[in-house]
């Protein structure tokens, strides 16, 4: 999994279930260790994001071979929707929350660049998420990000998911003035405030954002 | 043999079909790696010299990004394809660019782009200001004058308008297209305003899709033909529709004075400060070939900070630019994208190790200024703008291993903090509104970066 080899990956993940291991073993001790590595690999710059982002892709082409034989579902810290908004081409930073969030055991569904508003919220309905994650590096864009909240609230759908967000031009200040749940300055700071977001009550209602990586 | 516009845009229709994921996670990736390794480049990163002096190493990597354009092509994100062009054609296509592009107004606002080499005497263009800066409509036209007043200032570097007469701009909407005028207009005025009425900008800034770009230029009264037309490509070699409607407008209605860049990143698509330096040689041709830069910009971004002034990102981008200017003649700018606010004495050091490093590696235009990577809005002034000028009109002739001691030297002062830096203070607090000059608490940071430069060597002195 660490080269980013799908093939060998489901290939292993079937010799794994012929061999009579069970899949959650296979995943708790093989794939989710795997990334624990590829995830320090990547922090300490010994790794860059194409390889990560093959190595995630390995990961889930083990589960695949894997899931039919669990009894139950992965347990997974919690289920993201993500993309980078409406007239914003730019897309590395989110690949990057993304890519971070998987490896630290959140399931990831990347909707890509240029997003509508109305699909992110299509999405989390349709895929039941638990976190909605904005991006975006041009200001123009970034302003599609409170339309998020208002349709959602128009929609009363606002407590059921949280919604945070990041990229260039977003601060701190404005993650509360348009009432989103959690604002992070880099990616890893991105995943410590969803980590803190899915440990908090799920509906209940933040006096604050949650805001990790302000400056002075 | 010339590869003319409506040629490039058949390409972008008709050429080779890739899945973005694969041209990001794979066939770019492999494609740099297979070059370092051909040409002996890997690990040649070297922190304990920041700057690079090896003429040898530069032409290697202008070999390798040559070769790692034609086989690649550019990305167009829109119909998934590459568009890419023969050896015959991009050497026809180096050929062919410009060495010289003088612009402005008959008087002192006259601007001369020249090719430079590196440690050339040739004065480079300094065409700076808050670059991407979100700034308060209120306040924006006062920002531009307290930046454009300085001399030191070539050519004034657009803005981010975040509302238009109070409305919020939001991106693909007719906002954008009105406020190309609109931002143009204020830009004129505001020239003026300093006595520099045909000093040239580098525009349109609020609006980042194409509408900004065609509803600005040609309009009366707004941006002329004289002005830098901005077209930004994104990471990596791509390209899309709303920067080829940009190119398709620029080429008649402007004349060819397409300004634009584009960031290899360090730790994204192309690896480490070895594979970011090859990208951005690729880069660099890729603009002229795709996007008919007059300057092109292939630079470097560290995706981790964000910014482009520490040491990795400094090193690779004087291998780059070291490559592209000694080896085309093509004109290429550098471009500051500093994390530090003003108000603090880092923000000026980020500026003159990087800023000198454009001027010792031959770059024709020295750009920026980004204080807080552009996060916070207002986080602009005046001064460290008029600092950016001093360093790049001060330093030609300086050569690259002085400027690795001053790189050297400068460096521990700040890039232990680059990843949560000092914000510093805003424009609110560090211009005084009626005089538009800065604080007293600024102008006497700035007085003391400049002697503690000046002991190291940076020549003020020639300004």
């Amino acid at each position: 999994m660490q080269s980013g080899d799908e093939e060998a990956s489901a290939k292993l993940a079937k010799r794994a279930i012929d061999n009579g291991i069970d899949p959650v073993e296979a995943i708790d001790h093989g794939l989710a260790k795997g990334m624990k590595i590829v995830g320090d690999k990547f922090s300490k710059q010994e790794m860059f994001l194409p390889e990560v982002m093959l190595a995630a892709d390995a990961m889930k082409a083990a589960i695949a071979v894997l899931r039919p034989h669990m009894k139950g579902d992965i347990t997974k810290k919690g289920k993201v929707v993500i993309g980078t908004m409406c007239g914003d081409i730019h897309d590395i930073g989110k690949n990057l929350v993304a890519t971070m969030l998987e490896v630290n055991g959140y399931e990831v569904i990347d909707l890509g660049n240029d997003v509508p508003v109305q699909r992110f919220i299509e999405e989390a309905q349709r895929s039941n998420v638990d976190i909605i994650a904005l991006s975006s590096l041009i200001t123009a864009s970034m302003f599609y990000m409170e339309d998020v909240v208002k349709n959602l609230e128009g929609l009363k759908l606002r407590d059921k998911y949280r919604v945070i967000i990041g990229g260039g031009p977003t601060t701190p200040g404005y993650a509360e003035e348009i009432g989103v749940d959690g604002w992070g300055r880099h990616a890893e700071e991105g995943v410590q405030v969803a980590d803190k977001l899915m440990a908090a009550k799920k509906g209940q209602k933040l006096a604050k954002p949650v805001i990790i990586g302000e400056v002075q | 043999m010339t590869v003319e516009i409506i040629e490039v845009l058949d390409r972008a229709e008709n050429g080779p079909i890739m899945p973005v994921k694969e041209w990001d996670a794979k066939f770019l990736p492999q494609l740099i790696n297979r070059k370092l390794k051909e040409y002996d480049l890997l690990k040649t990163y070297d922190p304990n010299n920041p700057v690079n002096t090896d003429d040898s190493l530069a032409d290697a990597y202008w070999k390798a990004g040559f070769e790692l354009f034609v086989e690649s092509g550019a990305y167009n994100l829109n119909t998934s394809r590459r568009i890419v062009f023969t050896e015959r054609e991009v050497r026809q296509i180096l050929q062919d660019a410009p060495t010289l592009w003088v612009t402005g107004g008959p008087n002192e606002d006259r601007v001369e782009f020249r090719k430079r080499f590196p440690e050339d005497k040739t004065r480079p263009v300094s065409v700076v200001g808050a670059m991407g800066i979100y700034v308060d409509e209120e306040i924006y036209s006062k920002v531009l004058m307290s930046i454009a007043q300085w001399h030191d200032v070539d050519c004034l570097l657009a803005s981010t308008l975040p509302t238009v007469r109070g409305r919020k701009i939001k991106a693909r909407t007719p906002l954008e297209t009105y406020v190309g005028k609109y931002e143009g207009m204020l830009y004129r005025q505001a020239v003026a305003a300093v006595g520099r009425p045909w000093m040239p900008v580098w525009c349109a800034e609020s609006a980042a899709s194409e509408y900004g770009n065609l509803g600005g230029y040609g309009a009366p009264g707004a941006y002329r033909q004289q002005d830098l037309a901005i077209i930004l490509a994104p990471t990596e070699l791509k390209t899309g529709y709303d920067m080829l409607h940009k190119v398709a407008h620029d080429i008649y209605a402007m004349e060819g004075v397409a300004v634009g860049n584009h960031f290899s990143m360090i730790g994204g698509y192309c690896g480490g400060p070895e594979g970011a330096a090859l990208a951005a040689v690729s880069a660099a041709i890729m603009q002229r070939a795709v996007h008919f830069l007059t300057v092109t910009g292939g630079l470097i971004l560290n995706m981790w900070t964000m910014g482009n002034c520490d040491r990795q990102s400094v090193w690779a981008d004087s291998v780059t630019h070291q490559a592209q200017n000694r080896n085309s003649h093509m004109i290429t700018l550098g471009l500051l994208s500093n994390l530090y606010g003003c108000v603090t004495p880092e923000v000026l050091y980020e500026i003159a190790v990087l800023g000198g490093t454009h001027v010792v590696s031959g770059c024709s235009m020295v750009s920026g200024t980004r204080p807080t990577g552009c996060r916070y809005p207002n986080h602009t002034s005046g001064l460290e703008n008029k600092f950016a000028g001093e360093i790049a009109h001060c330093m030609p002739g300086f050569k690259r291993d002085a400027m690795n001691e001053i790189a050297k030297a400068l460096l521990p002062k700040y890039e232990k903090n680059l990843m949560h830096p000092n914000k510093g203070k805003s424009w609110y607090e560090n211009t005084d509104p009626k005089t538009l000059m800065p604080t007293k608490e600024w102008w006497d940071i700035y007085l003391k970066v400049k002697k503690e430069l000046t002991e190291l060597g940076v020549p003020f002195d020639k300004l």
